[in-house]
């Protein structure tokens, strides 16, 4: 018998849309990283007398209340942002995956426990619970991190436990506890990679909601401070500016933007992506 | 025997689904027949020892379940679920190797089921249903099981590949439990039978005999439900929309031969053979 081997679907429309988001956050990720090669002056090089000039051939994104290139800030602060984002992220998904892939396959008083702390945390807003734990520490990017992932890792708790139960009933989990497979086994081998897609897409998701949450604790003086480049940094330090140089919000503001939908349609199409019965068969 | 249930109640959230079952698993096959919702695959999770009694005991080699060593007991015992049991993630030479963890032995069982080697690094969504359901039977037949515990094995399939995954079922050193609706399935693979309705077990025999002349009329309906070709249409007898009743025969609100003695729950008691729970069983066999 001749075996005809699996090929890929041609991409299509929602995939083409998250090549799109890749590729443009594969640019806003370069451009952080290259950052000191790719602006035009130096970071945090206050010239008074260029302050708040307009955008021109010589500083294209203008220049902020201190004369400082405002490319050249936004290019360094996506440095941060991106970090805070990624960092916030791999914290809550971490503590939430496991706690929640945990509590959907044990079950039982494991799962009773380890939601009530979930709805505990969940009590509170997020962003009311961020501001809190911002203000009781001191204002850093490490505080907006840790704000931050304290309030959302019990959403990937949550999603991580509903798919984590839903999977731990299928046959294929109840085969392998019949093979005497260990329960750890079972979690790590079957459970997490079956419960884990609708967990990657929500990060994606998530990805801008983090960096506009960071942007808004540094806007409110609560996050990065000088003279550390940061988005909402910059937002909150432009923002009297707004009606008479509409440059320094603007473009800072654009960044999150379009980082923001980056990564959002970078979701969308992973949650197709990620779909194993992709796979055809010509 | 491999396995005795003695008087096993099981349930879910501590409300019983499966009443009082007491049934051995002997030498040449048993099955499992009912329709759904009867209690089948409640019974089979807790003879693989996936699901605790409430009450009652299931042993193994005279073990009880509770205190046997699991070790020996997973080896012995395998399932065989529907073709769908797979993980979509796992290629079938790791499916079939899970238990076994040996990746070398994985081309002869794939030989053992009908299957090409060679699409051992397939998915399960790349193969057809009968394809999977032969890698589900090598994934079982990897530990050497003593007995496996078929549960609808070929109810997704169609009929020309059921036919095929009968043959090598039949061709299988374990002993099977085969828990089934397929009564066609049952009369080719299994020598006794036991009829389960609402969680009892309303009538148990000789597979052969059961199916020709049940003594039970729930068996009767059932068999009589059978579609056939160029025969007789098949027959829904009785009310087979009512619910099963919570006092006395539970079949008694279908039943078409119901009494008034029917409210007392009737005692398992041999007749013609078998072990039947019907006042009415004479009246059933003559008819």
């Amino acid at each position: 018998m001749t075996v005809v081997e699996p090929r890929r679907r041609l991409p299509r429309m929602p995939d083409r849309l998250a090549a799109f988001g890749a590729v443009l956050l594969v640019l806003i990720v370069a451009s952080a990283l290259f950052a000191p090669w790719l602006a035009p002056y130096e970071e945090n090089d206050p010239r008074p007398l260029d302050k708040l000039l307009e955008p021109s051939s010589s500083h294209w994104f203008g220049t902020d209340h201190v004369g400082r290139d405002i490319l050249t800030q936004i290019l360094y602060g996506g440095r941060t942002s991106l970090a805070i984002a990624a960092a916030v992220l791999a914290v809550s998904a971490l503590v939430g995956v496991t706690l929640g892939v945990v509590a959907g396959y044990a079950g039982g008083w494991i799962r009773d426990v380890i939601m009530r702390i979930t709805d505990i945390f969940l009590a509170f807003p997020a962003l009311l619970l961020s501001l809190a734990l911002a203000v009781v520490l001191q204002p850093s990017v490490t505080t907006v991190i840790l704000a931050i992932a304290v309030t959302w890792w019990p959403w990937y708790a949550r999603l991580s436990a509903s798919v984590a139960a839903s999977v731990s009933t299928r046959s294929y989990v109840d085969a392998a506890r019949c093979l005497g497979v260990p329960a750890p086994v079972i979690v790590w081998r079957h459970v997490l990679p079956n419960s884990i897609t609708p967990v990657l897409v929500q990060l994606s998701l998530d990805a801008g909601g983090v960096i506009l949450t960071a942007a808004a604790l540094s806007y409110l003086g609560l996050g990065a401070h000088e003279p550390t480049a940061e988005w909402g940094l910059m937002v909150q330090q432009g923002q009297a500016l707004f009606t008479t140089n509409w440059w320094v919000v603007t473009f800072p503001g654009l960044a999150i933007l379009v980082t923001a939908f980056a990564f959002n349609v970078l979701g969308e199409g992973l949650r197709s992506a990620l779909d194993p019965r992709r796979t055809v068969i010509r | 025997m491999i396995l005795r249930a003695d008087g096993v109640t099981l349930g879910y959230g501590g409300r019983p689904v499966v009443h009082d079952v007491t049934l051995d698993i002997t030498e040449g096959g048993v099955g499992l027949i009912g329709e759904s919702g009867s209690g089948k695959t409640t019974l089979a999770r807790a003879f693989l020892g996936l699901l605790r009694p409430m009450s009652g005991t299931i042993t193994f080699n005279g073990k009880d379940l509770r205190t046997a060593g699991m070790k020996a007991f997973r080896k012995a015992v395998q399932p065989v679920f529907q073709a769908e049991s797979l993980d979509p993630r796992m290629s079938v030479a790791r499916s079939i190797a899970e238990g076994s963890r040996d990746r070398a032995a994985v081309p002869a069982l794939m030989e053992q089921v009908g299957l090409d080697p060679a699409l051992a690094a397939r998915r399960p969504h790349q193969l057809s249903g009968g394809q999977r359901q032969r890698v589900v039977i090598a994934r079982a037949l990897a530990v050497r099981p003593e007995l496996l515990i078929l549960d609808e094995p070929t109810s997704a399939l169609d009929v020309t590949v059921q036919a095929r995954i009968l043959e090598l079922l039949e061709g299988l050193d374990a002993e099977r439990l085969l828990i089934t609706h397929n009564l066609a399935v049952v009369e080719r693979l299994c020598r006794t039978s036991h009829v389960l309705f609402a969680g009892r077990v309303v009538e148990s025999g000789p597979t052969g005999e059961l199916l020709r002349r049940p003594a039970h009329p729930y068996t009767l309906a059932l068999r009589d439900a059978v579609p056939r070709l160029g025969g007789q249409p098949p027959v829904a007898r009785g009310r087979t929309e009512a619910a099963p009743a919570s006092e006395g025969c539970p079949f008694r609100l279908r039943c078409p031969l119901a009494v008034p003695e029917c409210e007392s729950a009737p005692e398992p008691r041999e007749v013609a053979g078998r072990k039947v729970a019907c006042h009415r069983a004479e009246l059933v066999l003559s008819a």
